[in-house]
């Protein structure tokens, strides 16, 4: 998957990371379809951020999931780099994934097995990263926590939990990153400093950013500003 | 690829982290099955190998030829062209008589050479008289004899024109013959000798036995078979070592079959009974799957790592099972051998074990295989809303469906595998009876668990409520562990079962009603007197036959040549050389006996033909089938017999048999004389019986059976220990799988305990709850495995094994009350250590 190639041009410049093309998603409850997602479209541009905001059950982590091939949709396509989401096998877009998105969770999902540093290695041990120990002692160094690679996420508190799993999402240095509510399980100021630490990579690395946030000012900060109800794209009203 | 491989491997060592002692429990109750199957089939394979050692000594060598009459040039070159090392014997009744005076005796004499025996030994008292007899210093003579004749070692003893020395008592001696005939006692001294005092001159009834040993790898029934036809026609008998073999290992097989089952069962127990946990442990790891997917992990190499854990289970567990049998082994064949003559020599058994973590690893895996299937379709976007439940769509419920079958297969194969039956028929059946437990087991306790919980629902107090609800909620797996103790259940009880019919069945050798003291040539008139006797020692009269004796005046073999009567083949059949059947009268069967073919017949109207049974070995031997008509002189009385039916005599029953049965009224009871055994308790007793009744009935002859006892004591000493400890490594596989399908559904409890405590419950009444789980849980299981095994037992033992079906009601009792307290206990643990948890370290470690 060379990016250079896969990757779409838009008006001479600015290259297009991810397009949504009238993206459906229905769940099937009983004889009923649940429409959860209808029809969004929209682009994301190489090196820009994108906040997606919304009240919870709008859809927006199944519009996520969706734009990250975790999910396929009923209708419409998404595409990731130039490729149809949809025309990939799981194992291809396990390996898109692995190698060009990152992902931060709400809820961290930090394997309790593993330690901090180990945790931050794994993408790159998978992907056969032959100094995936030294650049995940980097990268803890960066988010600060140099001193706790050795500690289990039990050990950790949230915001060190979430610090360490935003160098996990960075490690294979991905060209685009997912960020569902990564501040929804903690307080403020953490909150700040988990936010302000994804745009300080973002800036650094050049990472595009697609990020879920109930946060409206934290939203304000992003290039693009997606403003979700009831699974579809409403006009963003100037407050 | 390999990359790949060794990042799974190092993941799946990582990911196992805290929960190591969790999956070492697993590999436990793996180990505890495997080395069940290890351990009892070394000691089987161990036991079996004596028995075949054993059949050799008993013969003294591979095969031994005989004639009823010297062996004539041709013969001679027969034998020699077979190979391998000869020693020749003579044998032949004569009378003996002390040189001080007394009464003559009958006795067979034995002449032997030097090189006999080939295997086993010829023991006497004192030791080293053997080498005296050799050097022609006398003659070594049974115990019986010399205290039926009041003599002393170094007394002078005439035989024929012979006049020699008791040199020594002969306790054991390997040899030709077992039956009727051998009731007489027997006198060996050596082959020279007998030539030089010229004892066969004149004498008809004289039989010859060429002793062979062959070399080692020679397959004795083949050549055997190969040469039927010159042993044929040069008129020679043929006995292997391996035809008694045969008839021991009968016994030995039908026990060795119980063992296999049963640890056959222990190690499905041991790893199916885990696969519920390992699936629920796999289960666990859902998020983290879902994570790694997220991250770009492919299905394929998170599959690896949770493959690679469930394999390791069952090939660690396997290897640690595999070598605890080995060593299980060892320590039961040397408890055993003290208790035993066998001489068991331990066998290596790598194969068994090799196959035995292979089967183990394969099990494991295929029994997880519903759990990968859910993995393997598992979306990564559990990742980011944890709460969303798989998928569901027709074509994953299609391939759960498959996985179930494939992990049924899998059992199915494993079950196969380690089955070690001789055929596949008789593999399969051990499979199908594993798979029916299964399948009844379950659904058992899906009624149980049903009717619990509707019992619940009229149940007064809230603790005990919830407790029962407990059970019907899918994420406790209720079901799985109450299959999986039940199961435990089931095989302990099934074994007790079967072990009790078994013992029943087997062990009556050892059993004060079985004869092994026989007395022979007791006079009608004496048999009051005689039993008396018995009597004032302790012994009882155990059975008490009429015998006649009876020469066969065949028409369809003219007796051209009287003395090679009845055939030359007749080597079994010792009575041959006297000439003579020894035959006996009564209505019905005696317990080791069966009817083959035919009909039993008890009455003879007193004229025309009479209805007979012949021993079906011997109706073989001599080609009589049902219908046969037989001429015989009895006391120079004609009498016309035709065969009726065919008996077969168990073989574990030692005890006097006839050759014929008549039905009563044929024969005056004055006619012959009768046949009394008794039950000696050991051989010391033995030989005061024999030595009270030479003093006070000097015409009655007292055999010892105590040899040939003894060797069936020692298969049956060998299946008691076997299945005894059998039954122990039972107990441990069933508390190993139940410590781990408690240990995991321990995340889910310690969830709900802490879900309650932070609701406000009392941990009293939390407590409760699960103690009434818990029991209830123990409860249904102890009660489906108890009812299943009741009624597999009931099914094997008579269809298959063909052993009375015998409850022992203090095994199963204390069975079915220890698991519901076992439940309780563990799960009493299990709840003290949750409400010693703080709720932080569920809100830290969340999984
Ligand atoms: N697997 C599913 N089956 C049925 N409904 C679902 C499923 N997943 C999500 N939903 C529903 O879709 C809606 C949107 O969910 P979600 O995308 O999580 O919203 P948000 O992330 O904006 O809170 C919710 O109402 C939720 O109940
Ligand atoms: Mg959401």
């Amino acid at each position: 998957m060379s990016q250079g190639s896969s990757t779409s041009k838009e008006s001479g410049s600015k290259v297009l990371l991810l397009v949504a093309d009238g993206l459906c998603k229905s769940f099937s409850s009983g004889q009923a379809q649940l429409p959860v997602v209808r029809d969004v479209s929209f682009r994301l541009a190489e090196k820009t951020t994108c906040a997606i905001v919304g009240p919870s059950g709008s859809g927006k982590t199944t519009l996520l999931g969706l734009c990250a091939g975790l999910d396929t949709p009923s209708s419409g396509r998404a595409i990731l780099f130039g490729h149809d989401l949809a025309d990939m096998s799981e194992e291809e877009r396990a390996a898109l994934r692995l190698k060009n998105v990152g992902f931060i969770f709400q809820n961290f999902q930090l394997i309790p097995t593993l330690t901090a540093l180990e945790n931050v290695m794994l993408p790159a041990e998978v992907l056969g990263t032959a100094t995936a120990r030294k650049d995940a002692m980097d990268l803890l160094a960066a988010v600060g926590l140099v001193d706790r690679a050795h500690h289990y996420p039990g050990e950790l508190s949230g915001g060190e939990q979430q610090r360490t799993s935003i160098a996990r999402a960075f490690i294979n240095r991905p060209r685009i990153l997912f960020a569902d509510e990564p501040t929804g399980n903690l307080d403020a100021d953490t909150s700040y400093s988990v936010v302000s630490l994804l745009y300080q990579v973002h800036k650094l690395l050049g990472t595009t950013l697609v990020l879920v946030t109930h946060n409206i000012d934290l939203a304000k900060a992003a290039d693009q500003l997606l403003r979700m109800e009831a699974g579809r794209i409403v006009p963003d009203l100037p407050a | 690829m390999f990359r790949t491989l060794t990042w799974a491997l190092a993941m799946a060592w990582r990911d196992s982290r805290r929960e190591r002692g969790r999956l070492f429990l697993f590999a436990v109750a793996v180990a505890a099955g495997v080395g069940a199957v290890v351990a009892v089939s070394g000691f089987g394979r161990s036991v079996q190998k004596s028995i075949s050692y054993q059949a050799k000594s008993l013969l003294g060598a591979d095969m031994v030829v005989s004639s009823s009459a010297e062996f004539t040039a041709s013969q001679e070159r027969f034998l020699n062209s077979i190979g391998g090392e000869q020693a020749h014997e003579v044998a032949f009744a004569s009378l003996v008589r002390p040189a001080k005076g007394g009464a003559a005796r009958l006795v067979q004499v034995r002449g032997i050479e030097s090189a006999f025996p080939f295997y086993g030994r010829i023991e006497t008292v004192p030791q080293g008289s053997l080498d005296g007899m050799r050097s022609g210093r006398g003659l070594l003579a049974d115990a019986a004899l010399i205290s039926q004749m009041g003599l002393r070692i170094g007394d002078a003893i005439h035989i024929g024109g012979l006049k020699t020395e008791i040199w020594g008592t002969l306790t054991e001696a390997p040899g030709e013959g077992f039956g009727v005939g051998m009731m007489v006692p027997r006198v060996y001294m050596t082959l020279p000798d007998i030539y030089r005092a010229s004892l066969l001159k004149g004498r008809t009834m004289v039989k010859h036995h060429a002793y062979f040993r062959l070399p080692p790898d020679t397959d004795v029934a083949a050549l055997v078979e190969q040469r039927a036809d010159d042993f044929r026609e040069l008129e020679l008998g043929v006995e292997t070592a391996k035809a008694r073999e045969l008839r021991m290992g009968r016994v030995w097989k039908n026990t060795a079959a119980f063992l296999n089952l049963a640890s056959l069962l222990a190690a499905l127990l041991g790893v199916t009974g885990i696969a519920g946990a390992m699936q629920l442990h796999l289960l666990g790891r859902t998020e983290r799957i879902a994570t790694l997917r997220c991250i770009g992990v492919s299905p394929s190499a998170a599959f690896l790592v949770y493959a690679i854990q469930a394999v390791g289970v069952g090939v660690g567990g396997g290897v640690l099972g595999a070598g605890a049998g080995a060593f299980m082994q060892n320590a039961l064949t040397v408890v055993l051998s003290r208790f035993i003559l066998l001489d068991v020599r331990i066998e290596p058994v790598w194969d068994i074990a090799a196959l035995a973590v292979a089967a183990a690893g394969l099990v494991s895996f295929l029994s997880c295989t519903p759990a990968f299937i859910q993995l393997r379709h598992l979306s990564p976007f559990q990742a980011l809303r944890p709460s969303v439940p798989g998928k569901k769509n027709t074509r994953k419920e299609t391939s759960a469906w498959a996985a179930y079958t494939l992990a049924g297969a899998g059992i199915v194969l494993g079950s196969l595998l380690l089955a070690p039956g001789e055929s596949w028929g008789q593999k399969s059946v051990f499979a199908a009876v594993c798979c029916g437990a299964f399948a009844i087991l379950s659904a058992l306790v899906t009624a149980g668990i049903w009717g619990t919980c509707a019992m619940a629902r009229s149940g007064k107090s809230y603790a005990v409520r919830h407790g029962l609800a407990n059970l019907r909620r899918p994420q406790n797996r209720s079901h799985s562990v109450a299959v999986a103790l039940g199961f435990s259940v089931f095989v302990i009880c099934f074994a007790a079962l079967v072990q009790r019919g078994f013992e029943d069945k087997l062990l009556q050798p050892g059993e004060p009603d079985m004869s092994n003291v026989v007395l022979v040539d007791v006079r009608p008139a004496q048999v009051p007197a005689v039993a008396r006797l018995l009597q004032s020692m302790g012994l009882p009269l155990l059975e008490s036959s009429p015998v006649v004796s009876l020469r066969l005046a065949d028409p369809a073999k003219p007796a051209k040549d009287e003395k090679k009567h009845p055939t030359s083949r007749d080597t079994k059949h010792e009575s041959g050389w006297l000439g003579e059947y020894k035959a006996t009268w009564r209505e019905a069967l005696t317990t080791g006996e069966k009817i083959a073919a035919g009909e039993w017949k008890t009455r003879y109207a007193g004229v025309g033909v009479i209805p007979v049974s012949v021993e079906s070995g011997l109706a073989a031997d001599m080609g009589w089938d049902i219908g046969t008509r037989l001429d015989f002189t009895h006391g120079g009385r004609p009498m016309k017999v035709e065969i009726a039916s065919l008996r077969s005599v168990d073989w574990m029953q030692i005890r006097p048999n006839f050759h014929f049965v008549f039905p009563p009224g044929v024969f005056d009871e004055l006619d012959g004389s009768f046949m009394l055994s008794t039950h000696a308790r050991n051989t010391e007793q033995s030989g005061q019986v024999m030595a009270a009744v030479s003093r006070e009935f000097p015409t009655v002859s007292a055999v010892d059976l105590g040899l040939a006892m003894s060797l069936v004591d020692d298969i049956a000493r060998s299946v008691r220990g076997g299945a005894r400890f059998l039954a122990g490594l039972m107990i441990v596989v069933g508390l190993a799988v139940l410590l781990a399908s408690a240990s995991a559904s321990q995340t889910e409890r310690l969830r709900e305990c802490i879900l309650m405590r932070t609701l406000g419950m009392p941990s009293k009444i939390v407590k409760t709850i699960f103690a009434v789980e818990f029991v209830a849980v123990g409860t249904v299981a102890s009660f489906s495995g108890a009812s299943a095994a009741l009624g597999g037992a009931w099914l094997v033992g008579r269809y298959a094994l063909g052993i009375p079906f015998a409850v022992p009601v203090g095994t199963l009792v204390a069975v079915v009350f220890a698991v519901p307290l076992f439940t309780w206990l563990s799960g009493w643990v299990i709840t003290a250590d949750l409400l010693k948890r703080s709720p932080m370290d569920v809100l830290r470690y969340g999984q």
